[in-house]
């Protein structure tokens, strides 16, 4: 009976996965039968998984006379999970057997086995950060009311002197005050400097880098240890981790993806300990989020 | 509202009381008002006009599109705002605001002493003793008598009082307790607090120095009808005229003002009085003349709201009801439905999270075709931490522009062959036909559709065909053809979401770091094109932008400016080390409009993004906006 169950669940992934959408992790599509001209992948964002957030949410689509959705509403799930499914759903397409039908769909979002362990730490400057005159503040983008109380809240002035901390200090402002606003600094030959905060990714303060280039700039790595439970159980397998790297090359933020506890717990505190040479975007200090996979294999 | 904004409106005002007061100047003499109260009613309802001026009509508001609120464009097109630049040298509007703020206080201060003032009097008094049912009070501080309060009124005289005949004597209290009667000091009041906002402004003044003279001519007649004495009253303020000015008690007004004492006089000799029938026509002709010099007066110098920062296609009109954005991104009018000619209003209820951010979003109402433009849209909007929280309701009201059906035009369009430069004309064969993002049923409904089939040998003239009947049957399809070097086409025909987001995965044994290949872009949620390979950093559209070199301005195609197609082309773009655009593809984009933007940004240069200090090549968006000039 058990194995029969367990049977039946992976005939369900398998055709939720038939289409050959790269959905995030843990997200699976139940189209109810409806058919699909193509669509686009479904996202999990990943503070709603550290949150622990994880559920089904159910989406009522409007198809018109094309198989393209002209109406969509949230019928159940979470609250944190319905934005990325009514942004991925409204440019899906039907097959136009469907055409002019409204459709029930569901999209399963479930937290990955291993306990998601998020570990965090304040972001930090590389020890080498210059000190800068803040000649002028840019604010662009935001509407004049938003303008106004960030500048009010801003510990900056111009004419300020500008070193690390105060710069990290700038960006918690900003990132509290608005999380999709970037910030930069433009950097003159005089030692003066801008400040530049705008919406938008216009000057990126985390960009996402290959796994392979990012472990090319390792400078410290230390080995996990592989659990000798899981090692007397036979258990091996690969976790992935999402990780944060901060602009100093330590590590700001790690997040368990997939891969068995044990094994994961292992993984993260091993990689907590790696250190990168500081990533550097047109000379300004960034953090880098890249995606590490520990893969345990027991020889024999 | 800026400094600079909010002086402007001020002038602008300031000129529009100007012009209400000398158009309103005349209405007395021209409709013969020629009783006080008559008078009085009219220069109190010009003085209500005048405040009331700015909420006459709405104001003004410029619509600037700015590309720094769509998520990436590359700003070519459309009226760009930058920060508000530094001021040099003496900063002329913060001295004019604070001028205006201090002389506000300074009457407000003024008004305060006074009551302080009237209220010491009012304690140093004595009890006069009269056979009126009003609290008279001798006091040795006024020189003339002086009537203020509202629930328990007083009548200050000064001293000599006593030694005025009785006649006299019955004449101004009379008139005092007249203004009691009539709760005048309420007015009194009101006016002074106009008069401390307004302080600047020599036309108040004058029309509350109107108000003044004509509500004591109206008690003035009043006092004649009830004591029948005009003789007695005459010498009353005569006699009061004679005594020793003194200074102006802001908060109280005055049995007579000397420069008023001739118009008075006059005024009580007069007699013009008026029948109620005619006062009423008379009151109601100046209202209606009132109202349209308002109405004349705000059309000509109207006042403006702050400019409202969007990039909505043209007829597309937001209405957020009251809330207020942190930032939003720009509502597109679909294409289709502009061509169908459908207008309407989509009213849309957002779920907003503790950050202000939109969390779930539903139509209530609207045309279909045009809600799932307004629901993509809304759910990247973040509002104002003081609605975070809230439910908001969200109104987006849809014009669509006349233009000429569309159908003639689209034939004549270039096909789009994005890579090959000139090659493109040469006649090939076609080795092969690659579809990504459908699914096998569509593939395979595609190929049996498309005119052309492996192993055809086709021209530019096949283009065309080919193109349509890839997007009539699914609209998100590009088709592309792609010369490769053996001297063959591939036919390439993918769907918007057919983006790799995952990539290859590749792992050491014994738990050595692996990774995820593929570059994709940090904190974008739109998937990316596969064209991000690994090796390349991905970046917003907007940094790119800011780093361009040479940048070839597209050219309006005048097909689509004669159809009135406007919008957004989305391309994405490598951009090699040496900053050249490598390779271009289209995202999404009217045909008529994606030729002209790929011909003008693959010729593009950029500044070389440095990673680590080494060139990189970067993946980017760039947003090419067509808007036209109304």
């Amino acid at each position: 009976m058990f194995q029969k169950l367990i049977f039946a669940t992976t005939i369900a992934l398998a055709i939720a996965t038939a289409q050959d959408v790269p959905d995030a992790h843990g997200v699976s599509v139940n189209l109810n039968g409806a058919p699909l001209m193509h669509r686009s992948p479904v996202s999990y964002p990943l503070d709603t998984m550290s949150k622990g957030v994880q559920g089904t949410v159910v989406v009522q689509v409007k198809l018109d006379a094309n198989g393209e959705i002209a109406d969509a509403a949230i019928l159940s799930g979470p609250e944190e999970l319905r934005k990325p499914v009514m942004q991925s759903v409204l440019t899906w397409h039907f097959a136009k057997e469907v055409a002019g039908s409204t459709r029930t769909v569901n999209i399963d979002f479930k937290l990955p086995d291993a306990p998601t362990r998020v570990q965090r730490r304040e972001p930090q400057l590389p020890a080498n950060f210059p000190v800068r005159t803040v000649k002028g503040i840019d604010i662009t983008g935001v509407s004049d009311e938003a303008r106004q109380q960030l500048l009010a809240q801003l510990p900056v002035h111009a004419g300020d002197q500008l070193d690390a901390a105060r710069y990290l200090e700038i960006t918690k402002a900003v990132s509290s005050f608005d999380s999709h606003l970037s910030i930069a600094l433009a950097n003159a030959a005089d030692g003066a400097t801008t400040v530049r905060i705008a919406y938008g990714n216009a000057t990126p303060q985390r960009i996402r880098v290959g796994g392979n280039v990012q472990s090319a700039m390792l400078v410290q790595q230390p080995a996990p240890v592989y659990p000798p439970d899981a090692k007397a159980a036979g258990i091996q397998g690969k976790v992935q981790l999402s990780a944060v790297i901060g602009p100093d090359g330590h590590m700001q933020e790690l997040t368990v993806l997939e891969g068995d506890a044990t094994l994961a717990k292992a993984a993260q505190d091993a990689v907590w300990q790696w250190v990168y040479k500081p990533t550097l975007l047109n000379g300004n200090p960034v953090s880098v989020q890249t995606t590490i996979d520990v893969n345990f294999t027991l020889s024999r | 509202m800026t400094t600079s904004v909010f002086l402007n409106n001020l002038a602008l005002y300031s000129l529009q009381i100007a012009l209400l007061v000398a158009l309103g100047a005349i209405v007395p003499l021209v409709l013969h008002m020629r009783a006080p109260r008559a008078r009085l009613a009219f220069w109190q309802i010009l003085l209500v006009a005048c405040v009331a001026l700015p909420l006459i009509r709405p104001w003004r508001q410029e619509v600037v599109t700015a590309p720094a609120v769509a998520t990436f464009t590359t700003p070519f097109s459309s009226a760009y705002t930058p920060a508000a630049p530094l001021h040099r040298g003496f900063p002329w509007r913060d001295a004019a605001l604070w001028t205006l703020a201090a002389g506000v206080a300074a009457r407000l201060l003024w008004l305060a002493i006074g009551l302080a003032r009237l209220r010491r009097y009012r304690m140093h008094s004595e009890p006069f003793d009269t056979a009126y049912d009003a609290d008279i009070r001798v006091s040795p501080d006024v020189s003339g008598p002086v009537t203020f309060g509202v629930f328990n009124p007083v009548i200050l005289v000064p001293p000599h009082f006593a030694d005025l005949d009785a006649p006299m004597q019955q004449a101004i209290l009379c008139h005092e307790i007249l203004h009691i009667e009539r709760r005048d000091w309420l007015f009194t009041m009101a006016e002074e607090l106009v008069r401390a906002a307004l302080w600047f402004h020599p036309a108040v003044w004058w029309v509350l120095g109107q108000i003044h003279l004509t509500r004591e001519q109206a008690v003035d007649r009043r006092v004649i009808e009830v004591t029948e004495a005009r003789g007695p009253y005459v010498d009353a303020l005569l006699a009061m005229a004679g005594v020793r000015p003194q200074l102006d008690l802001a908060p109280a007004p005055l049995f007579l003002r000397k420069r008023h004492l001739k118009h008075r006089v006059v005024e009580i000799f007069q007699e013009a009085n008026m029948s109620r029938k005619s006062l009423i026509s008379a009151l109601a002709a100046g209202v209606a003349m009132v109202a349209a010099a308002c109405w004349l007066v705000t059309g000509a110098l109207p006042l403006a709201a702050a400019p409202q920062v969007v990039a909505d296609a043209p007829g597309v009109a937001v209405n957020v009801n009251g809330a207020q954005l942190m930032h939003r991104s720009a509502i597109m009018y679909p294409g289709d439905a502009i061509e169908k000619g459908i207008s309407g209003t989509v009213v849309a209820q957002v779920k907003l999270d503790a950050n202000g951010e939109v969390t779930d979003a539903t139509v209530q109402s609207g045309p279909e075709e045009l809600r799932k433009t307004v629901l993509q849209s809304v759910l990247n909007w973040h509002f104002m931490k003081d609605s975070a929280g809230a439910t908001r309701t969200v109104t987006v009201e849809f014009n669509a522009p006349p233009h000429p059906p569309l159908q003639q035009f689209a034939r004549m369009a270039r096909p789009t062959v994005i890579t090959g430069g000139n090659a493109a004309s040469a006649t090939r064969v076609l080795r092969d036909i690659e579809v990504s993002g459908l699914s096998d049923q569509a593939k395979n409904d595609l190929l049996t559709q498309l005119p052309v089939h492996i192993g055809d040998t086709i021209g530019p003239d096949q283009f065309m065909p080919v193109m349509e009947a890839a997007r009539k049957f699914d609209p998100h399809v590009s088709a592309v053809f792609v010369p490769n070097r053996s001297g063959d086409y591939t036919l390439r025909i993918t769907t918007p979401g057919a983006g790799v987001m995952g990539g290859i995965s590749s792992s050491v044994v014994g738990g050595a770091p692996g990774g995820v290949l593929g570059g994709i872009v940090g904190s974008v949620p739109a998937p990316q094109s596969a064209a991000c390979a690994p090796g390349r950093i991905a970046v917003g559209g907007d940094v790119q932008s800011g780093k361009l070199a040479s940048q070839t301005k597209p050219e309006y195609p005048p097909l689509a400016r004669q159809a009135r197609i406007s919008g957004v082309v989305e391309l994405s773009a490598i951009i090699g080390k040496d900053g050249r655009v490598a390779n271009l593809s289209v995202v999404k984009g009217h045909p008529l409009l994606v030729q002209a933007a790929l011909e003008a940004v693959k010729d593009w240069v950029y500044q070389p993004t440095l990673l680590n200090g080494q060139p990189a090549e970067v993946c980017t968006t760039i947003d090419v906006n067509f808007t036209l000039a109304e």
